[in-house]
């Protein structure tokens, strides 16, 4: 029936354009109209074990459909792929696909749209994933945005490809409209590799060319065709932030000239109101065109750009003088390098502590482990410590720039805080060792006891001292002044005391810890929140109800706010608050904290951790319409 | 096998398996018919057309084919749903007014690959009729009779409209890729293709 000649490429293109409908969703409509014109009830249709319950949206990867899981009995989406046509079919086969979706399902991280499963289904691709009610993040910043907003919510996507560059996956295609924002204010980047399954062309002639990715974001190597890295996610989230911070792409919007101008590298940063300058410094390194001279991973990335959201007095500390630095590096001319970077690498060694090896060798033990639960437990081990070895590099980091950058500590404070992260370093190290030696079902415990590098920002005041509790070590420790290891050791005189049912002695303790608390003046939020939690297991045991569900308000509050929060330790508090909310507040907020609680002890370590399953059990007694199984 | 007639007129006489053998056989093109145009509501339109298709057997002057009477009645449902949508007093003019002009979102037929991506938004932003009378061609593969018939024009008109719709189609191409969002855009290679496509 076709006239003219079929060369004409638009013809071409037109006559293959047909075949666009074909698939699941042609079945899926089809079904549906003809149940309703005959007057039957549509037959649910079945994709593998899960029942096709509507579809929520179309996107350029693919349909995307809400639907039940009978098995696991939740909601779930399932998004098609659409790796089964003419392009990609020739070039990689459907198992590759299969297995290298099946290594995105083991990534589990609150950041991450969880992928549950992948199935196959009549030659097209499905993967389960966690259904996120919310809007996607081009969205949201549609709306304007404070740049602290803006800022913290970049960082929590970048934790979510810290956690995928660990487990080994590259996103390849980061951008705001990939990430989402969720109802309850949680972000979450999908679609994580799965541009590669798009970037395979079976072209007949002309070299082939292989791109993946959105232009606009896309750092210059993956122009050049060359495979992406971890770095290559860096470049694409700064080229996102930037984007967002200023209003406008750094690269202009010529499509022709993209590939060029980044090549030449990034535009000066246009000084965005409210923005510190040190965001668009590290947002200028991350666009570097040439890989290697970008941060030395995502995760560095982000402990630089984190502290910026710290309120104005302490960044005036940090970054006041960044100004005036810049300044005078230009005046002096190039003489040496930008003293920040010589800063940044500044690593401490704490590859020696939490590197491939002990990665390694925790992922090994574990997994070696007969439990089903082992494998989430070796994912959530590894990605704690590498939030861990990330805060560590960041701290020493931010030592190093306040000497020599800033200029804002002597040498005799830095001696202090690098004596302070040595302590961490090694009180790291012990972790990791005892993680490889316990049973999997209390690697959580053990992680959780990990002393965080958030404390060697804390300087020494001269504020008076906390009432001491009557105990030897801790009194030593007060006698040389130091508070912070003295607090150390009354939150683990908490603990003892509440094991051995010694509530006085147990009281004394906390109380000693809230004196030294206030004297080390710049808190910790790791350790204070565990002491807010210390504090509320004692006033539980008291039956001062009133003032444990103070305690873990406040811990909650600030568990919050942490950048990268330990899943298990948010569910353990939101599932003690749930359990102790006042008599007369509405039954849905404790059920919301139980069920959130539930959520995310899953995410972090399976269903079938025995921890976990009695957290489920503890939230199927306060009731509610959890619908927890 | 049973002709569409025949099936049609055992649906009439009560025989749902005639009707579910006559939906099957057509299903997907009505599908493409709506999808390629609306961005929603694409399921409730194919509903309609299959029913009314039924009801105004009847009412039949001899069609070309048993097509071209499907897709007349599908083209008169669009026409319709696009009446009832419109805000303002006059009708769209399908002549004139594009499936873009009446709903700017993205229509339900998504495409993976760039071109046929741009393809797909062009078709959309040609007249309605001109639209049909493509689709209707390449896809379907409707002849210029069965086509005449659908859009109730002489068959002259239709080879006409064709070569027109060909090179609206074209221009439309070269603007969207010229006005590419760079977002979306696969650079050079959407380029070549499109001036392939303008000079083909």
């Amino acid at each position: 029936m076709v006239t003219g000649s079929v060369d004409e490429p638009l013809e071409g293109e037109l006559l293959g354009a047909a075949a666009q409908s074909r698939g699941f969703e042609t079945a899926r409509m089809g079904e549906a109209v003809m149940a309703a014109v005959l007057g039957r009830s549509p037959k649910p249709t079945q994709l593998g074990r899960y029942v096709v319950l509507d579809i929520v949206g179309s996107g350029a990867m693919g349909d995307v459909y809400r639907a039940y899981d009978p098995q696991m009995q939740r909601e779930v989406a399932l998004k098609r792929l659409r790796v089964s046509g003419d392009d990609v079919g020739r070039q990689r086969s459907r198992e590759q696909v299969l297995v290298e979706a099946r290594s995105m399902a083991a990534l589990s991280h609150p950041n991450v749209v969880g992928v549950y499963d992948v199935h196959l289904h009549d030659d097209e691709v499905f993967l389960a994933m966690e259904l996120v009610s919310g809007e996607t993040l081009l969205h949201w910043l549609g709306a304007g945005r404070p740049w602290r907003e803006t800022v913290s919510a970049f960082v929590a996507a970048g934790h979510g490809l810290v956690a995928a560059h660990a487990a080994g996956v590259v996103h390849r295609d980061f951008k705001p409209a990939n990430t989402l924002v969720g109802d309850d204010g949680r972000i979450c980047v999908t679609d994580f590799g799965l541009a590669q399954f798009f970037e395979a062309r079976g072209r007949d002639h002309g070299p082939q060319r292989e791109l993946a990715g959105t232009p606009m974001y896309m750092a210059p190597e993956q122009f050049a065709g060359a495979g992406a890295s971890p770095a290559a996610d860096q470049y694409a989230w700064c080229s996102a932030l930037w984007e967002a911070l200023a209003g406008q792409s750094p690269f202009g919007g010529d499509v022709s000239t993209l590939s060029a101008d980044k090549a030449a590298g990034p535009p000066v940063w246009p000084d965005v109101r409210g923005v510190p300058d040190a965001v668009g410094a590290a947002l200028c390194r991350g666009l570097a065109p040439d890989p290697t001279a970008r941060w030395a991973s995502m995760s560095v990335l982000l402990e630089v750009v984190g502290p910026c959201l710290a309120p104005r007095r302490r960044r005036a500390g940090f970054w006041g003088a960044g100004v005036l630095l810049a300044a005078a590096a230009a005046i002096v001319g190039g003489t040496r390098g930008d003293p920040t970077l010589a800063c940044a690498d500044a690593t401490g060694g704490i590859a020696t502590v939490w590197g491939p090896e002990q990665r390694g060798r925790i992922v090994r033990t574990l997994r070696a482990g007969e439990s089903e639960f082992a494998p989430a437990t070796a994912n959530y081990a590894a990605a704690r410590l590498d939030a861990w070895a990330a805060a560590w590099t960041g701290a020493q980091i931010a030592a190093c720039r306040d000497t020599h950058v800033v200029r804002s500590q002597s040498a005799v404070a830095l001696d202090r805080r690098t004596a302070c992260l040595v302590a961490v370093k090694e009180h790291g190290a012990a972790v990791v060792a005892a993680v490889t030696q316990v049973e999997a079902v209390v690697v959580h415990e053990v992680l959780s006891g990990l002393a965080w590098p958030s404390r060697c920002s804390a300087r020494d005041s001269q504020g008076p001292l906390g009432r001491a509790a009557n105990d030897e070590s801790l009194g030593e420790a007060l006698a040389q002044g130091r508070r912070d290891h003295a607090l150390d050791l009354a939150l683990a005189g908490v603990d003892e005391a509440l094991q051995a049912g010694q509530v006085d002695a147990a009281e004394a303790y906390v109380r000693a810890a809230w004196g030294l608390e206030r004297a080390v003046e710049v808190g910790d939020a790791h350790r204070r929140i565990r002491l807010l939690r210390v504090t509320a297991r004692l006033r539980q045991q008291q039956g001062r109800r009133a003032e444990q569900h103070e305690a873990l308000d406040s811990a909650w509050a600030e568990q919050r706010q942490l950048l990268a929060a330990d899943p298990v330790v948010t569910a353990q508090i939101r599932m003690a608050l749930a359990e102790s909310m006042p008599p007369d507040t509405d039954p849905a907020h404790a059920h919301g904290h139980a069920a959130a609680a539930v959520q995310s002890a899953r995410q972090a370590l399976g269903v079938t951790h025995p921890w976990v399953q009695r957290l489920a059990a503890r939230a199927s007694a306060l009731g509610g319409p959890g619908a927890l199984h | 096998m049973q002709t569409d007639w025949e099936l049609v007129d055992a649906w009439r006489g009560g025989d749902t398996v005639a009707a579910d053998a006559l939906m099957r056989r057509h299903i997907d093109g009505v599908g493409r018919f709506f999808r390629s145009k609306l961005s929603d509501g694409a399921q409730d339109l194919m509903q309609r057309t299959f029913v009314a298709c039924v009801k105004r057997r009847d009412s039949l002057r001899d069609p070309a084919s048993f097509r071209s009477f499907l897709y007349s009645v599908a083209a008169k449902e669009l026409a319709e749903h696009y009446r009832q949508q419109r805000k303002r007093p006059e009708p769209l003019d399908p002549e004139s007014e594009s499936a873009y002009d009446a709903d700017p979102t993205p229509s339900m037929l998504v495409a993976q690959r760039q071109e046929r991506r741009v393809l797909l938004e062009a078709l959309r932003r040609i007249p309605i009729n001109s639209q049909i009378v493509v689709e209707l061609h390449y896809w379907e593969q409707l002849s210029t009779i069965e086509i005449a018939d659908v859009l109730s024009v002489p068959q002259g008109t239709v080879k006409t409209r064709l070569r027109r719709a060909r090179a609206l189609l074209k221009e439309q191409i070269a603007g969207l890729v010229e006005a590419a969002n760079p977002l979306d855009a696969t650079l050079t290679e959407l380029g070549d293709w499109a001036r392939a496509v303008r000079e083909g």
